[in-house]
């Protein structure tokens, strides 16, 4: 009888003494792992709100009184490009405006005017291109336009295509070709590569291929192109790509910076 | 006798103990980091844990920092031995939808010991319905049980002798 509980008690107390031992066994073993190898807080995605820049641009030089002439010259009898300095260029899709001092007074040209019989015929952000008699002429935008003047370079024939490399290109694009690519992305990839290369801490987007025929080929686009920035968003990750693809189904205008050959070439789209 | 109560005892009890303090919202914290070297991170509104699983709703899914996903609700349930994800209404962003379907209504994953090679997978949406598995070699292997709209993604899915299926290796 005593045999049988001392049995029974030694029972109840492994039924309780044994899940207790290993609770607490589990519990610190569990506390530990807690402690010295879990995190103790998610990792959380923090959006970039940070502001996107205006898309279009002015650029401007310091614009000071201008004092009257002291001295007069005689007046030159032909008309040269040096008389014209640029003191600031305006682009907008559709259009480019230089502002120019031309005997100590300012005019506002915008493409196809003339100017002492030169023709404005383009623009970047540091010059204006003007053509007379099939000649080319490069003004630069002077800095300070009271103590300077503009840089003038006659351009080449052959030389005109490498210059053009850096002027604001303007084309228009259907709206119903552009909403068609915005709503489809597979369609972009059909007609476009984009691959995602690494110079050294920074990614940049690079241009792999361009379909033949296709509206990017169309538009201007070339295989090799880095893509730098879209209507003013700077294009360095896939988010950056990716909201500026979000965020492009209402715009007006698409202005698209690349690097090709080394150089700076901004692309300009009109939505119509 | 006696010896098998005894082992059954601490069997259970390290059963119990084991799931009961498991630190649930920290292991999915370490998941979360897991993830986010893939580039994937998940913001959530709540973490609930409890006796088996834990419970998460609210959860927008980024990947390379861009938002591709929401999900109503994650549930993890666990019992060592099987183990099931349900996840409910997960919302893909439009402009994925010529590679996965929109919306996801129900999508219940399962992994048991007794077939550790895979995990079960099967799920409900407008596309219809689809089973599969993720096996031990990193493949998805999805099989449309129903299809109905899967126009639009249609040319990720490849046609077998039952029917159409999604393959992928990752």
């Amino acid at each position: 009888m005593d045999g049988i509980m001392k049995k029974n008690s030694k029972f109840s107390i492994s039924i309780f003494l044994i899940p207790l031992v290993v609770f607490a066994v589990l519990k610190i073993i569990w506390v530990s792992v807690e402690t010295f190898v879990l995190p103790h807080s998610g990792i959380n995605h923090v959006s970039d709100d940070s502001v996107k820049p205006l898309f279009y641009r002015v650029k401007l030089v310091k614009q000071e009184y201008i004092k009257p002439a002291v001295t007069k010259k005689p007046k030159k009898p032909v008309a040269s490009i040096k008389d014209i300095k640029l003191i600031g260029i305006y682009s907008s899709p559709s259009v480019v405006v230089v502002t120019v001092l031309y005997k100590n007074k300012t005019k506002v040209l915008s493409k196809g005017d003339k100017i002492n019989g030169f023709v404005l015929i383009g623009g970047t952000n540091d010059y204006a291109l003007f053509k007379k008699n099939n000649k080319h002429y490069k003004v630069d935008l002077i800095k300070n336009h009271l103590n300077s003047k503009s840089s003038i370079k006659v351009v080449k024939q052959q030389d005109i295509k490498d210059l053009s490399a850096g002027v604001v290109e303007h084309q228009s694009i259907d709206r119903d070709l552009f909403e068609h690519f915005a709503n489809n992305m597979d369609e972009i990839y059909k007609n476009i590569g984009i691959k995602e290369i690494k110079k050294g801490d920074k990614k940049v987007f690079k241009v792999s291929f361009v379909k033949r025929g296709s509206p990017f080929a169309k538009l201007g686009i070339k295989r090799g192109d880095i893509i730098k920035s879209i209507n003013g968003q700077t294009i360095d990750s896939y988010s950056a790509a990716f909201n500026v693809y979000r965020g492009i189904k209402n715009a007006n205008a698409l202005n698209v910076v690349v690097v090709r050959n080394n150089k700076e070439l901004e692309l300009e789209y009109e939505i119509n | 006798m006696q010896m098998v109560k005894n082992a059954f005892i601490v069997f259970l009890s390290i059963w119990i103990s084991f799931l009961v303090f498991m630190p649930k919202k920290e292991l999915y914290f370490a998941l979360e980091k897991e993830l986010s070297k893939s580039g994937i991170e998940l913001n959530e509104k709540s973490i609930d844990s409890n006796i088996f699983g834990l419970d998460i709703k609210d959860i927008d899914v980024y990947v390379e920092n861009i938002k591709l996903a929401h999900i109503a609700q994650i549930d993890f349930k666990t019992l060592l031995f099987f183990n099931t994800v349900n996840i409910d209404k997960i919302s893909i962003d439009s402009s994925l939808k010529s590679m996965l379907p929109q919306d996801i209504n129900h999508t219940e994953m399962r992994y048991s010991i007794f077939n550790p090679k895979e995990v079960m997978v099967s799920s409900s949406g407008d596309f219809g319905f689809v089973k599969g598995y993720i096996n031990i070699d990193k493949t998805l292997h999805l099989d449309f049980i129903k299809a109905l709209n899967i126009k639009p993604f249609q040319r990720e899915l490849k046609k077998g002798e039952n029917g159409w299926y999604y393959e992928k290796k990752f």
